[in-house]
């Protein structure tokens, strides 16, 4: 996982709920590190337990705490630390997640160790299309739908997304109906 | 595959192609974007200038080098384009194939492009994110650093602070070791692990009499604080730190004051392990501020307004109860300045009924005997650290029996005088202490101070209260006033003058009190003008009369108040003059009638100085000496009437001179002088008369007296001859009749008998009264003599009663003579005594009827002399008070009707009273009518000493 995952979280607790929080999170999570390099990779176990204790910290459930990671993602870790490469990446929500799959394959070649995520997408409509989320690492669907609510407001635009698939079910990935006025 | 224009175009949208004259041919979709303005055909050098490589915009040197990389910039400079040059399939043309080159996505967006102007193929986008990548961990590594910086900053100062705590331990310990002062170490259970060499000099204990035992078992003593106890085990229970001051007391038992500082101490688990305590003397500190705390007390107390009394008492009471003394007495010096008396004392219950007290109370001591007499003659304070080894403290006896063993004194001064000494003394010995002597040296002198300001403000209170009272008191209504002319005070004599309402306030303005006396007054609007005016100059003084329409009339008498050089306010003074002004108003219309007498007067008046010149002279004066008036004055009084006769001063009594005329004759004059003052001068009046007309009157009156005189005297001589040429042949008829009637009476010749008898009678009676005749004459003429001699009186009482009893019993009278002691002789003249006595006895025989005649005789004593009052008291009519005055002048008789019938003179009692005076007595008489009268001789029974 980039380190700016795990740090991006810091921050978002940190924000919240003060450091000594983030650092009962971590003591929990029993994660010692001091400071997350963001292109830095870090397993998996790490963020998967500091989301895990932050949810028991802070009382709430995780797909919730997941989905309000993404929203915060993009509207303070992406839209703060790479806005211009958003506004590059894309006018307007379409665009942008229509380029995204392009966005995550030069991610994939800069970083191939990383292991990021692949995107896709499909039924593209005037104001509406299928989000494909290929990804290794389970449980993250939550973070996919906070990604898309925070394009929203990154955006200005209204959007709506559901998950339609998941990737228990149809063995391969998760799929996203992102709708949008 | 021939690469056609769309080829060219879909894979390189920043290319453009240009021919041999470096114009340009096409471009790319994405170039477009860049450079709006540039169309084919256009030169490409007036858009571009070629910055790598290094030639000359030449298409055939373009050509040649066309294995170089090619770097373009516009001439707006805000980007490079980064590519090759491909040759075109025609010789003549050639592709310049690249894209921008840009290093951030900012810079992406300011040139107005997207990623999707990009073609997938071309990596520059993947740049920019490897880029950013980058700049992200240039970013986080920065973040990193700056926190291990921070916390390399963190540690160096932990272990800076852990050196330093490390060389603060190390400076601790050697400090104390060595330190002066006292610090000990305790366990956990108060128990004593280390103390320093300090704490061993200071406490006198060794380290092995410490070591394992309470501190607090060793360092407390009796007068040590609970309070102050408790508050440390608390702590030491709690395990915190605290500081505090507590009595200590050495291994020798002098206590001292500690400010301890007691910090816990943990091992190095955390666990708490004991406590370290540094102590700090301050007992020199805590008495300064006893000191202090006793001064200020002291000035409280002198602040109050107190008796002297009850301020000495106490101090005396307070010093004692501050710095812990039995007892503190004050010695008044004497009226007569020789020794010191007991004054005020206090001391603790136990020693008020002391040997020591009671004796202490009924001493005095002279200058020089024990503490008092030495502080009083040295004038410093004296401190007796034991009285047993004191040889000059006579109260010793006492005070060893009472418990006191050591003492002080001070003198109660001002401005080195000696007022009176102040001691204290102690149950303890107590080491003399230099401070608590300065201090009680100053309370000394504070007292002093306050002692002889007391003594003045009573004296000045008393002087106020004089001045009060005579403000009261005064006759004179005053009125003080303001600058401003508000009222500041009156007395009950102002109003009652003014008439002003009782109720009147000092509050009332001036203008009220001007309404209520304005309608008394006789000119208001010139009393007012005058008023203003002295308030308009306050300097001023002023005395004045005031008249009133009812006749009164006030001096008012008016000055500035003064208050140091200042004027405070005025100062009036009314005197109600009305009978002094109506006297001296009397006084004058009577100098006016005086002088109108004097001026109308007959007789003559001058008045002259000391030195006899005459300075006033009346009209009658210049008239009696021929000047005129005013000529008089200044002339010497001897040129007018010589003789110095302005010194012969009688009161009341004129006498006779002689002044002189102008014209120098001579005139007798009677004056009389007066002396008195005026205006301090002596000045003498003399009133005189021209007595001229009187001389001459008189002249004539002398010359008839010495006539008249020599007449008198030659009717004495006649009277005294003719009654001894009557005597003479009467006595011969007297005798001769007697002898007539013996024979007769012999012969028996009866009836001549009883007509001699007649003869010898008449011849007596006409003896008597030619007797008479000649005393009276004798008398009148001043040749009455007495011979007295020491005479028995017996024999002439009864010679004189024996005698009358026919005249007693013709009338039916009965003399009683009533007996009195034997009185044996007295000195007198026998013939005159028995002729006054016969005088009363036979007056008060003959002139009544059927009565009693009593004789009586009183002794007694009067101015040291022995008297006899012979009394002939009668049972007759009584004499009228009218009558008494006349009854013993010569010839008078009161009932001349009874001289008549009874026969007499009239001159019997102004015979004997005559007698009777001629012999040292007199005679009295006692009479009222119709109970009868009382005659009485008094005499002398003795001889005058000397005669």
């Amino acid at each position: 996982m980039y380190g700016m995952v795990n740090k991006a979280l810091e921050d978002m607790v940190c924000s919240a709920h003060g450091e000594s929080v983030w650092e009962s999170i971590k003591e929990k999570a029993g994660v010692d590190v001091e400071l997350f390099l963001s292109n830095e990779g870090y397993p998996d176990d790490i963020t998967y337990r500091l989301v895990g204790a932050a949810s028991e910290v802070l009382q709430a459930p995780a797909p919730a705490l997941l989905r309000a990671f993404g929203v915060y993602w993009v509207m303070n870790t992406a839209a703060k630390g790479y806005g211009h490469l958003m506004q590059a990446a894309g006018a307007n929500l379409k665009d942008f997640l229509i380029y995204l799959p392009n966005f995550h394959t030069r991610v994939n070649l800069i970083f191939p160790h990383l292991n990021p995520p692949r995107f896709l997408c499909s039924d593209i409509e005037e104001s509406s299309l299928k989000l494909h989320y290929f990804s290794d690492r389970r449980g993250l669907s939550p973070f996919v739908l906070g990604l898309v609510d925070g394009l929203g407001q990154y955006f200005n635009t209204p959007v709506a997304v559901n998950q339609e698939s998941f990737w228990s079910e149809l063995g391969e990935h998760d799929i996203f109906h992102v709708s949008w006025s | 595959m021939p690469v056609t224009k769309q080829v060219v175009e879909g894979l390189f949208p920043f290319h453009f192609a240009f021919d041999q004259e470096l114009r340009i041919q096409s471009l790319g979709r994405g170039l477009q974007k860049l450079e709006p303005t540039l169309e084919p055909g256009a030169s490409f050098l007036e858009y571009f200038r070629l910055e790598r490589p290094h030639l000359d915009l030449d298409f055939d040197l373009i050509q040649a080098n066309q294995h170089f990389i090619f770097v373009f910039e516009p001439t707006s400079a805000r980007y490079r384009l980064r590519g090759q040059i491909f040759p075109h399939d025609s010789a003549h043309l050639m592709y310049f194939l690249g894209s921008p080159w840009v290093e951030d996505m900012e810079a992406l967006q300011q040139l107005g492009l997207s990623l999707r102007d990009f073609p997938l193929h071309d990596s520059s986008p993947d740049v920019l994110q490897v880029l950013q990548a980058q700049r992200t961990m240039v970013s986080d590594l920065k973040t990193l650093n700056d926190k291990l910086s921070r916390q390399r900053a963190d540690l160096r100062a932990a272990n800076n602070l852990l050196v330093s705590k490390q060389r603060e331990v190390h400076r601790l310990a050697m400090v104390a070791s060595k330190t002066e002062v006292p610090v000990l170490i305790t366990d956990a259970e108060d128990r004593i692990e280390w103390v320093n060499d300090a704490f061993i000099r200071f406490s006198g204990y060794t380290q092995q009499e410490v070591l394992g035992r309470s501190a607090g078992s060793i360092l407390t003593g009796p007068e040590t604080n609970l309070e102050t106890l408790a508050f440390i085990a608390e702590c030491c229970r709690e395990l915190r730190a605290f500081s505090c001051e507590i009595l200590n007391y050495t291994k020798s038992g002098s206590s001292y004051w500690a400010a301890i500082e007691v910090s816990p101490i943990q091992d190095e688990n955390g666990n708490p392990a004991g406590f370290i305590t540094i102590q700090q003397d301050i007992t020199k500190r805590r008495r300064m501020a006893e000191y202090n705390s006793l001064e200020i007390a002291v000035t409280r107390l002198l602040a109050q307004r107190l008796e002297s009394s009850a301020i000495v008492s106490e101090i005396l009471s307070t010093v004692c109860s501050l710095l812990g003394f039995c007892a503190g007495l004050l010695w008044r010096i004497a009226s007569d300045g020789s020794h010191l008396l007991c004054g005020e004392t206090w001391s603790v219950p136990q020693l008020e009924q002391s040997p020591f007290m009671e004796r202490s109370k009924a001493m005095t001591f002279t200058p020089g005997l024990g503490l008092p007499g030495t502080v009083w003659i040295e004038a410093k304070p004296k401190w007796m650290f034991d009285l047993s080894r004191e040889t000059n403290f006579p109260r010793l006896p006492s005070a060893a029996a009472s418990g006191v063993r050591s003492g002080f004194a001070f003198p109660i001064q001002v401005t080195g005088s000696v007022l009176g000494v102040m001691e204290f003394f102690d149950f303890q010995t107590r080491e003399p202490n230099p401070q608590l002597l300065e201090v009680l040296a100053r309370i000394g002198v504070q007292l002093g101070q306050f002692l002889e300001r007391a003594a003045a403000e009573a004296k000045q209170a008393n002087l106020l209260s004089v001045l009060q009272a005579t403000f009261d008191a005064t006759a004179d209504g005053i009125l003080l006033s303001a600058l401003d002319q508000s009222i500041v005070s009156f007395n009950q004599r102002f109003l009652d003058l003014w008439q002003l309402p009782q109720g009147t306030s000092k509050e009332a303005s001036i203008t009220q009190l001007r309404t209520l006396v304005h309608d008394q007054l006789s000119d208001p609007e010139a009393f007012f003008s005058l008023v203003q005016q002295l308030y308009a100059n306050p300097e001023e003084v002023s005395a004045e009369v005031i008249h009133f329409k009812d006749g009164r009339v006030f001096e008012r008498f008016s000055q500035p108040q003064r208050l140091a050089d200042r004027i405070i306010g005025r100062i009036w003074s009314y005197r109600d003059v009305t009978e002094q002004w109506r006297s001296q108003q009397a006084l004058r219309e009577s100098e006016e009638r005086y002088r109108i007498v004097a001026e109308t007067a007959s007789y003559g008046i001058l008045t002259v100085d000391e030195g006899d010149t005459v300075v006033y002279a009346n009209a009658a004066a210049g008239r009696i000496l021929g000047y005129p008036r005013n000529s008089l004055l200044g002339l010497p009084l001897d040129d007018l009437i010589p003789g110095g006769v302005s010194h012969s001063i009688c009161s009341l009594q004129s006498f006779e001179s002689t002044a002189f005329h102008k014209n120098e004759n001579p005139i007798p004059v009677e004056l009389s002088v007066g002396e008195y003052q005026i205006a301090g001068q002596n000045l003498v009046s003399l009133i005189f008369q021209d007595v001229t007309p009187r001389k001459v009157y008189e002249r004539k009156i002398e010359d008839a007296r010495e006539l008249a005189e020599a007449s008198n005297r030659a009717k004495s001589a006649f009277v005294a001859n003719m009654s001894h040429e009557l005597r003479t042949p009467l006595n011969a008829i007297l005798g001769y009749t007697e002898m007539v009637i013996e024979d007769a009476t012999e012969n028996g010749h009866s009836l001549y008998t009883r007509d001699l008898a007649r003869v010898l009678t008449a011849g007596r009676h006409l003896l008597t009264l030619i007797d008479d005749i000649l005393d009276i004459s004798k008398i009148e003429a001043g040749k009455m003599e007495v011979h007295p001699e020491w005479v028995d009186v017996e024999s002439i009482i009864n010679e004189c009663v024996s005698t009358l009893a026919p005249i007693a019993q013709k009338n039916n009278n009965q003399i009683i003579v009533k007996p009195w002691e034997p009185v044996g002789q007295f000195w007198t003249d026998p013939t005159r005594f028995r002729q006054s006595l016969f005088n009363l006895l036979s007056n008060a025989s003959k002139f009544r009827h059927d009565g009693l005649v009593e004789l009586s005789l009183q002794l007694d004593q009067q101015n040291g002399r022995e008297w006899t009052h012979w009394s002939v008291r009668d049972t007759g009519r009584g004499i009228s008070k009218e009558d008494q005055s006349k009854l013993f002048t010569a010839f008078t008789q009161v009932n001349w009707s009874t001289s008549k019938s009874e026969g007499g003179t009239g001159l019997g009692l102004a015979i004997t009273r005559s007698l009777c005076e001629a012999m040292g007595g007199h005679v009295s008489l006692e009479s009222e009518p119709g109970v009868g009268s009382c005659f009485t001789i008094s005499l002398p029974r003795r001889k005058p000493e000397g005669s």
